[in-house]
Formats: structure tokens, C-alpha cells, sequence
């Protein structure tokens, strides 16, 4: 059994405040479906977990299994469990998907203290790829280097899968995807909350959750968790939208970020634009 | 660590190999088509070939500054005209103290060879070679050449190219040794519609100053030259790229174009690329870029996410970036050496 708990957390990009005091608990085999409009923190929060250099938090924490999170890089995160399939994966060329997951694979099974087996790691990988319906030369492929949105969203879960982490976070899974490609990766993410994976799912649109199963529903605006609830809740907010929770909270604009300032992270010069050349 | 103590291994390992110590044949295995390779050192090389080949090489370098222009060779290689093979041919160089070293290796009309160099340190010393290629009509050849000496040597690598008409020639040298490095290339495309395609890799760590300089000239009609530079620069190194494209006058319906791209690792490391285009002519397609940077921290974040820690994304992601080299590494024994050295630098 994994926990973990978000505990008033307070992050800050440029000295600008936008998460404003976010609680949440996520458990193994649970499904916390984060909604709102734009704007008003979702993926600031995955990123945040996930210890993107570009946020300073500047209060509350973050602890899974009671260890600080907040104390580990981003690669000592993963290890210890946690995963989050991106909004807008990385290209990166000449790194091949293979030797990238492979790479990845190996490392989590050295922090376990497990033996890495390289044949198992190939057959669970080509398994992967067509329950998936992915192309077979995906390996072979560089990381995610010329794939479509739906091919990249893909690939995220098919790492999902090979990497099983304890707890992870789909930020906007269903951004790209038709509703075939909706289906599969549906049917592969539930699979995987039958195993046991606990999940934040941040999404705008309540059609994912037709795809994959939520227990309890967030909205957050402001910077936090403001209203949760079941299914009710889902079903009010395809109905009438998120007016009716801004009246009843008294909110005026709930946003925390706005088109003008949307964060910007660190590029130096691009290697990745470089090598696209 | 740089380079290999003893080549025995890979002597073991490979077919068609020759192995040249101070600029001496001390070992050839060759066999099949490769029996055809001749070597001949300055003895023992008529004065009727020797003239053909000086007035091939020296003769075109005639008003160069280039202080080895002069040199006569201390060692020949000859690839028959005509010479055909799908096998490689490896020629490890060793080299001992101080040096200085002239090889000459002729590949003959419509012969068509790949070729392995690997330049290694026997023991430290200043060593200033030179290697000259002269590429008959119609020929081809496939070049990698590794080099990597330790950082109690000082190198000066000469390379000198005379490619004749419709050859065609790919070639590739990548240094991966910790040595202060000065290495000119001068590639000359002398017939018609002769093509080349050149690939210089440095990587330059701790404090090394390395210098690769490069220059294609075009003296022929139709003539066709691309430049490649790909650098990296660790710790305190300073790694400097001059890639210079030169068309001369008449020399029509020519093509240039060189790239530069280069990653620094370390905040004190240093890269420069600066590429030069001088061109005499109207009728030519011409161009060139350098990106250089550093590794994406949007790509490292990424990959980190996935549990890799810093140090192996950058090398996954440095890896990727010499991909250029891995058609070359067709041999386990070589891909792995490689490897060692790669991690070596990039540590």
C-alpha cells in the first residue's frame, strides 16, 4: 500500500504564486480525477510533483510513504514511484525508444534491488506495443522524434507500463487522442488501477472519465483544491459548466495564470531545435 | 585512460588487417581481395612512382603554407585500380615519443574500399602527422578514423585530400582522446563532379584546447563538398571549430555546405564554431550554420522523470548526438571500446 500526500502546497514560477495551499491524498488502487478550466494551476501541480526545475515551492510538502518528496531530484521521484505521463512528451533525437526505456527499466529494477532480465524486458516491451497498437518499429525509433500528438501520448503510457510505477499522474492523456486511440489507452490504464496503480488524472473534459474509472473528482481553481465529490460532481460540471461553483465560492476569476503569463521554462539554446536543423 | 595498450584483440578479431608501428608494416593480414593492398615504404618505392605521387600531392600545394606539404611520405598504401570488396580494411597506427610521420594511401582508378583507421599512443610525445589521401577517378572510399592520444601528448594532425574526377568519398574522423589537439584537414576537389562528404567529432574534457580546422576547396566543375562539425566540450576544455568552404572562380554549378553543432557540458567548458565561406563564383549552391548549446534541460527533466539520473541522460543524450559515428561501429569489439571512451569524456 502507497500513499501519497499533498499537504498545503504552496509553488511559485518567477516569483509569481500559483499553487495556493493544494490538498490532496491519493492511495494505491485509487483514481482522483483533477478538473477545472485553464488556467487555474492542473499541470502546475503534476510538474510540481514531479520536481520540475522551473517551480519553487514555498510551502507545505509532499510525502509518499512518509518520505519528503520535496527533498529528492526528479530522477530519485521516479524510482521511489512516482510517474507522470506529460502534456507535451519530449522530442529527443538519436536516443532510440529502446535504449531510453531500457535504460529507465534498469534503473528502477537496480533501486529495487531486482535482477534486470534483458528477454523479459523485450517481450513485455512487444507485448506493450500491440495492446497498445503501436507501430512495431517504435523501438527502433528515436524518443518520440517526429511521432504525432496520439503516438506521443501513446508512448507515455507504454512506458507507464513497463516502468509500473506506484502512483501516476496523467496530465491531459486524452489531448491528441481520437476515440479509438482513447479506447486502447483506457483499457491499458485500467488494467493497470486493477493492479493496484494509484492515479491523478488531470483533464478539462469529462469524456476521458467514460474511459477510465475515477473515484473521487477535484476542481481546482485559484491554485487549490476548492470543491470534491463523486460522480454527482462530475455530472453538474457537464451540465452546467463551472459557473455555478465560482458563484457559490465567490469566486471572480479563478484563474492563477493567465494567456500573457504562461510559465516559461528554461530554454537556453535549444539542442532539440538544433538538432532538428 | 585514452586509447588501447595493445591492439592484439582486435588483430584476433578482425580480417584484412594491417598494423603500422612508427610508420613500419608490423603486421598484415589480409586476404582475398585484400591480398591486391600493396605497402611500400620510401626504400622501396621506384623513383617513377614515387614522382607520380609527389607531383599528385605537392604539386597542388604549391603556394599552401602548409609546413608538411614538403615532407615525402614514409610510408605508401596502395588500393588497386579497380578494387572491389564489401569486407573493411582496419589499419591500426601506433605511435611512439616524438613524431613526425607522413603516410600516403592511393586509392587507385574505380576502386572502391572502406577503410577503419584507429591512431593510437604507444608512448607520449609531440606528434605531428600527416595523412594524405589521393582518390583516383571514379573511386570511392568509405573512411572512419578514430584517433586518441593521452593528455601527455601534443598532436598536430594533417589531413590532405586530392579526389579526382566523379570519386566519391565519405569520411569521418572522430577524436576522442584527451590531447591537445590541432587538426587540419584540407580536402581538395580536383575533377569534375568529384563529391565528398567530410565529419569531424571532438570531445574535448578537462583541459584540453583543441583546434579543428577544415577546409574543402573546390577546383573543379560540379564539384560537391559538405562539411560537418560535431563537437562536444566538458569541464574546462575549449574546443575551437573553423570549417571553411572555398569555391574558386569558374568553378560552376558547385555545391557547399557546412554544419556546425556542438553541446557544452560543464559552465566552465568552452566551444566556438566558426564557419567561413569564400566563393569566386555566381553559379554555385552554397550555405552554412552552427548550432551550439547547451543539453536541454526540458529533455533532461523529461528523461530524469523516468528515473535515469543526470549523468546517464546526458550521456544517452550525448550519445545521440555522435549517432553520425554509429554506421561506422558496425564491429562489437569497436562499439564498446567506443563506449569506454565516450564515458571517459563525458563523465
Amino acid at each position: 500500500m502507497t500513499i501519497l500526500e499533498i499537504k498545503n502546497l504552496h509553488a511559485s514560477v518567477d516569483g509569481k504564486s500559483i499553487l495556493r495551499g493544494v490538498n490532496l491524498t491519493v492511495k494505491s488502487g485509487e483514481t482522483h480525477a483533477i478538473m477545472g478550466p485553464n488556467g487555474t494551476g492542473k499541470s502546475t501541480l503534476a510538474s510540481v510533483i514531479m520536481g520540475h526545475p522551473t517551480y519553487e515551492v514555498t510551502e507545505g510538502e509532499i510525502l509518499l510513504d512518509g518520505e519528503n518528496v520535496l527533498e529528492m531530484e526528479t530522477d530519485e521521484r521516479a524510482r521511489a514511484g512516482l510517474f507522470l505521463a506529460m502534456q507535451a512528451p519530449q522530442e529527443v533525437p538519436g536516443v532510440t525508444n529502446s535504449d531510453f526505456l531500457k535504460t529507465a527499466v534498469e534503473a528502477h529494477y537496480a533501486e529495487q534491488e531486482k535482477p534486470f532480465k534483458i528477454f523479459d524486458f523485450i517481450k513485455q516491451y512487444d507485448k506493450a506495443i500491440e495492446t497498445l497498437k503501436m507501430d512495431k518499429d517504435v523501438p527502433e525509433r528515436y524518443l518520440n522524434d517526429g511521432f504525432s500528438g496520439g503516438e506521443k501520448k501513446r508512448n507515455e503510457i507504454l512506458q507507464m507500463k513497463l516502468i509500473q510505477p506506484k502512483i501516476a499522474i496523467l496530465d491531459e492523456i486524452d489531448s491528441g487522442l481520437d476515440v479509438d486511440a482513447l479506447k486502447i489507452v483506457g483499457e491499458n490504464v485500467t488494467e493497470m488501477q486493477g493492479e493496484g496503480l494509484g492515479m491523478i488524472l488531470i483533464t478539462h473534459y469529462q469524456r476521458m472519465l467514460q474511459y477510465i474509472k475515477a473515484d473521487t473528482i477535484h476542481v481546482m481553481m485559484k491554485g487549490k483544491v476548492v470543491k470534491s465529490g463523486g460522480l454527482d460532481l462530475m455530472r453538474r460540471i457537464d451540465e452546467e459548466g463551472y459557473d455555478w461553483i465560482k458563484e457559490e465560492l465567490g469566486i471572480d476569476d479563478e484563474r492563477v495564470i493567465t494567456e500573457d503569463d504562461e510559465p516559461t521554462f528554461l530554454q537556453t539554446d535549444s539542442l532539440a531545435d538544433a538538432l532538428k536543423k | 585512460m585514452s586509447g588501447i595498450k595493445t591492439v592484439q584483440p582486435f588483430i584476433d578479431a578482425l580480417d584484412n588487417v594491417l598494423v603500422i608501428t612508427d610508420g613500419v608494416v608490423t603486421t598484415s593480414k589480409l586476404n582475398g581481395a585484400f591480398e591486391a593492398i600493396e605497402t611500400a615504404s620510401l626504400d622501396d618505392i621506384s623513383d617513377d612512382a614515387l614522382k607520380t605521387i609527389k607531383n599528385a600531392i605537392i604539386k597542388d600545394y604549391e603556394g599552401t603554407n602548409d609546413a608538411l606539404a614538403s615532407t615525402e611520405p614514409s610510408l605508401f598504401i596502395q588500393i588497386p585500380k579497380g578494387f572491389k570488396s564489401d569486407e573493411k580494411l582496419y589499419i591500426f597506427y601506433l605511435e611512439s615519443g616524438n613524431a613526425k610521420r607522413h603516410i600516403h594511401l592511393n586509392v587507385g582508378p574505380n576502386a572502391n574500399i572502406n577503410i577503419f583507421e584507429y591512431f593510437i599512443e604507444k608512448s607520449p610525445g609531440e606528434k605531428n602527422i600527416l595523412a594524405s589521401i589521393t582518390l583516383g577517378a571514379y573511386a570511392t572510399l568509405d573512411l572512419a578514423s578514430l584517433s586518441a592520444f593521452s593528455v601527455e601528448s601534443d598532436v598536430t594532425f594533417n589531413r590532405q585530400g586530392f579526389f579526382q574526377e566523379r570519386s566519391e568519398s565519405k569520411m569521418t574522423l572522430a577524436s576522442f582522446g584527451d590531447e591537445n589537439l590541432t587538426q587540419n584537414s584540407h580536402i581538395k576537389l580536383l575533377g569534375f563532379q568529384a563529391k565528398t562528404e567530410f565529419t569531424a567529432i571532438a570531445l574535448a574534457s578537462k583541459k584540453q584546447v583543441s583546434t579543428i580546422k577544415t577546409l574543402i576547396e573546390h577546383n573543379a566543375i560540379e564539384s560537391e563538398g559538405e562539411l560537418n562539425h560535431y563537437g562536444v566540450s566538458n569541464d574546462e576544455a575549449f574546443l575551437t571549430f573553423e570549417g571553411v568552404g572555398k569555391i574558386e572562380q569558374g568553378m560552376r554549378q558547385s555545391k557547399n555546405h557546412q554544419h556546425n553543432k556542438g553541446v557544452i557540458l560543464a559552465p566552465k567548458a568552452r566551444l566556438d564554431a566558426n564557419p567561413l565561406l569564400i566563393i569566386d563564383e555566381y553559379d554555385v549552391e552554397a550555405g552554412h550554420g552552427a548550432a551550439v548549446g547547451r543539453i536541454d534541460e526540458e529533455q533532461l527533466y523529461y528523461m530524469m522523470s523516468r528515473g535515469l539520473d543526470k549523468k546517464t541522460s546526458e550521456r544517452l543524450i550525448v550519445n545521440g548526438f555522435l549517432h553520425p559515428l554509429d554506421r561506422y561501429l558496425t564491429n562489437d569489439l569497436f562499439k564498446d571500446h567506443v563506449q569506454t571512451l565516450l564515458l571517459n569524456k563525458t563523465k
